[in-house]
């Protein structure tokens, strides 16, 4: 009964698509998108869909328009929140940018954008079920996740179904590690993260003795990995390693271990909600040696949570300073009139990204497969943040990153290194 | 493995222990003050609420809200001091609110319905909290800023900070407290008689749904206590009842639930094994375990002690009902 009602719908549906394609008024752009809900059907029964789906391929391609379905994964609602809202407004506005400009055009058909958000809860398992969705509902292309376990979760799913990913903001090595084609960022990685933090720790700050913690977070394990890597390689020590629980507010039995050891300066790897308490605890402690940490904590979340404690603690974060930025001022106007708030952090390299898929279907198309070729072959493209070139692996050639000290509860860059 | 046994070098001097054991102390005396709210309920009804971390939770949030309104950030003593206590006693008083309205939502309906209903109830009740505290007031992190700083050096390297010492004297004071409130007034005899023999104390007169509303109120007011000493060391958001209240029922159940000294005692245990076991482990494991193992050791406690002595470091000396 289910495979015969299947047929029904589908027929009239392919009807429909015919019916489109036929015609090019703008009135049928409606009946366009219906293309993605044929799409669905098709995927509740595979034997159909082999059967029919050489016939939707097969119709006059004299469609003139076509929706282009545009996958954002990430945090929207919860603790960090601002990173996944930020990052999503940003690829909303290069979408809407693309719209606005009545699309782009390749081989005569003009494609239009549309996103598709999905939040994960930077959860590993709602990543998994958010990816699922996205690819459900015929997503072409994904940008996100913004953290890297959910992201690295997510990576599977979207190589699986050969759609491409680029992530604005996951660092975390192992993303681009696993020999996934379809894995892509804009940001620098954790290995070369955390080189320029050890580097700058020891070598720019002068501190011999780093006392390094971690949250135990893919994220924040993985870059103190690389800061206790890196630090011994720039003439440095490591005189202690300690981890804290992701859910912990109490950190005062670590620190007091590390006030032991005399450190001249502390790395901590992991997020603002904790880095924040953490400061004010080890300044309670007595502990006063700068405190360098990664891009999860180069926040305003930071300083506001730390408070006047955050003064004099040094954080990196991937791209170069939004100051750095040529046409910052002009996107930060933009985005705000839109919005109704400031840039928060990602929003330059998801609309960079948002752009680099846009392009790839100006390039080759609107199919997965065009869109990954092209956005595997970018070369040179010249962004909002900086200028991306993809290396084999999914990385970026040259990732910049940007060292801030806080003075007087605000962020100042201070260093940029750029690094290979 | 580099740090397989290297002991003095890991911190395991005589100092470094003086200083995890007041590290522990005083997070304990934290749990202390939840446990106690776990174990008087238990006490009169023998159940556990399990909502009340999340009156703890709310209790942070009333501190955010009230220390807020006032410029503390560099404030002299004589504004903090003040508005702390402003704070406290409105936390005292939200929390109240609170658990008196769990008391009369989820547990006075069902107090003749199976055991396992009013269990479920105060977890429905805990998810409400928590979802309506992120959807209505927020979900991000909050701290405060750091009102009260300095410490007394004691010996070496070790010192006690002032917020430390604030929180034992507060912690063993409100037990103390207690303490009288149940031994010698009349409102802690009707407790006593219902935890002992609910119809029989019903029968005595005892107007045991009284009762039991005041020891909510007075249970969740110890926690808004709690709320506003947490707030001067860490921080809070929509979730932290969970961890908290989990640990505070670990505590009242190592030291013995449903009975007020047990709770105390069983706060300071946990906190003490958190502290030395973050801190140590790492050394005397080889490196198989690391500090962030200190959720495990609350937990691995608990599980200790249910098999091995279900009843408690101190026994509840109510006799068994024929």
């Amino acid at each position: 009964m289910v495979r015969a009602r299947g047929l029904v719908v589908l027929s009239a549906m392919v009807v429909a698509a015919f019916a489109c394609g036929g015609s090019s008024s703008g009135t049928t752009a409606a009946g366009c998108t219906n293309l993605n809900s044929v799409a669905s059907v098709q995927s509740s029964d595979a034997t159909l869909a082999a059967a029919v789906l050489p016939a939707l391929a097969a119709r006059p391609s004299t469609a003139a328009t076509a929706v282009v379905k545009i996958g954002f994964i990430g945090m929207l609602a919860g603790k960090y929140q601002n990173y996944g809202v930020d990052a999503k407004n940003g690829a909303q506005m290069a979408i809407d940018k693309a719209n606005t400009a009545g699309g782009v055009t390749f081989n005569g058909t003009t494609y239009t954008f549309k996103l598709d958000s999905q939040d994960d809860n930077a959860d590993a398992t709602q990543g998994v079920q958010a990816a699922q969705k996205l690819v459900d509902d015929g997503v072409v292309a994904v940008i996100g996740g913004i953290f890297s376990t959910a992201t690295i979760a997510e990576s599977k799913i979207f190589s699986d179904n050969g759609i491409t990913q680029i992530s604005p903001s996951a660092t975390n090595p192992k993303y681009t590690a696993q020999g996934f084609k379809t894995a892509f960022r804009v940001i620098g990685n954790d290995v070369a993260q955390g080189k320029a933090d050890g580097d700058f720790a020891v070598k720019t700050l002068g501190c011999k003795n780093i006392a390094i913690m971690d949250d135990k977070s893919t994220y924040g394990q993985g870059i103190a990995d690389q800061v206790a890597g890196e630090v011994p390689t720039a003439g440095g020590t490591v005189v202690d390693r300690e981890h804290v629980d992701q859910t912990a507010s109490d950190f005062t039995a670590q620190l007091t271990t590390i006030k032991g050891k005399h450190p001249d300066a502390i790395f901590y790897g992991g997020y603002s909600a904790q880095a924040g308490p953490l400061t004010q605890q080890a300044h309670k402690l007595g502990i006063t040696v700068p405190i360098v940490m990664g891009d999860g904590c180069q926040d305003t979340d930071y300083t506001k949570l730390a408070g006047t404690d955050a003064n004099n603690n040094f954080a990196s974060n991937g791209g170069p300073d939004h100051s750095l930025m040529s046409g910052f001022a002009a996107f930060n106007t933009e985005y705000k009139a839109k919005f109704g708030q400031d840039v928060f952090q990602y929003a330059p390299q998801a609309y960079d990204a948002a752009n680099i898929i846009i392009n790839a279907v100006k390039t080759a198309g609107g199919t997965k497969a065009a869109i990954l070729g092209a956005v595997a072959a970018t070369k040179d493209y010249a962004g909002l943040a900086q200028t991306y070139t993809f290396t084999s692996t999914g990385d970026i050639a040259n990732s910049i990153f940007t060292i801030y000290k806080v003075e007087s509860g605000n962020f100042k860059a201070v260093k940029a290194v750029t690094s290979a | 493995m580099q740090n397989c046994l290297n002991l003095l070098g890991s911190g395991l001097t005589p100092e470094g222990i003086l200083q995890q054991l007041i590290n522990g102390v005083t997070l304990g005396s934290i749990y202390a003050l939840i446990a106690l709210g776990y174990s008087m309920v238990y006490g009169v009804l023998e159940l556990i609420n399990f909502a009340h971390g999340d009156v703890f939770m709310i209790g942070t949030f009333v501190v955010i809200g009230v220390t807020d309104r006032f410029a503390l950030a560099g404030a002299s003593l004589a504004l903090v001091i003040p508005v702390l206590l402003l704070a406290m006693l409105a936390a005292m008083a939200l929390c109240a609110c609170v658990g008196f309205a769990i008391e009369k939502i989820a547990y006075r309906p069902l107090r003749r319905a199976p055991r396992l209903a009013p269990l479920i109830s105060a977890i429905g009740v805990s998810f409400f909290l928590e979802a309506w505290i992120a959807t209505y007031v927020s979900s991000r992190d909050f701290t405060l800023p750091t009102l009260i700083a300095g410490s007394i050096p004691l010996y070496g390297d070790v010192s006690i900070s002032y917020v430390q010492i604030l929180m034992l004297v507060s912690s063993v004071a409100m037990m103390f407290l207690l303490q009288l409130l149940v031994r010698r007034t009349l409102l802690g005899r009707g407790m006593r008689a219902v935890a002992q023999d609910r119809e029989a104390a019903e029968l005595m007169g005892v107007n045991m749904d009284r009762v039991i509303s005041f020891t909510f109120i007075i249970g969740s007011a110890l926690a808004g206590v709690a709320a506003l000493l947490w707030m001067l060391n860490y921080s809070t958001n929509q979730t932290i009842g969970f961890i908290a209240g989990l640990k505070a029922f670990t505590a009242a159940v190592i030291g013995g639930i449903g009975n007020i000294p047990g709770a105390m005692l069983g706060g300071f245990l946990l906190g003490l094994a958190e502290s030395l076991g973050a801190a140590y482990i790492s050394n005397i494991s080889c490196g198989i375990f690391s500090s962030s193992y200190q959720n495990v050791f609350a937990f691995a406690f608990l599980i200790l002690m249910l098999v091995f002595r279900p009843s408690g470091i101190i026994r509840e000396r109510v006799s068994q009902r024929a």
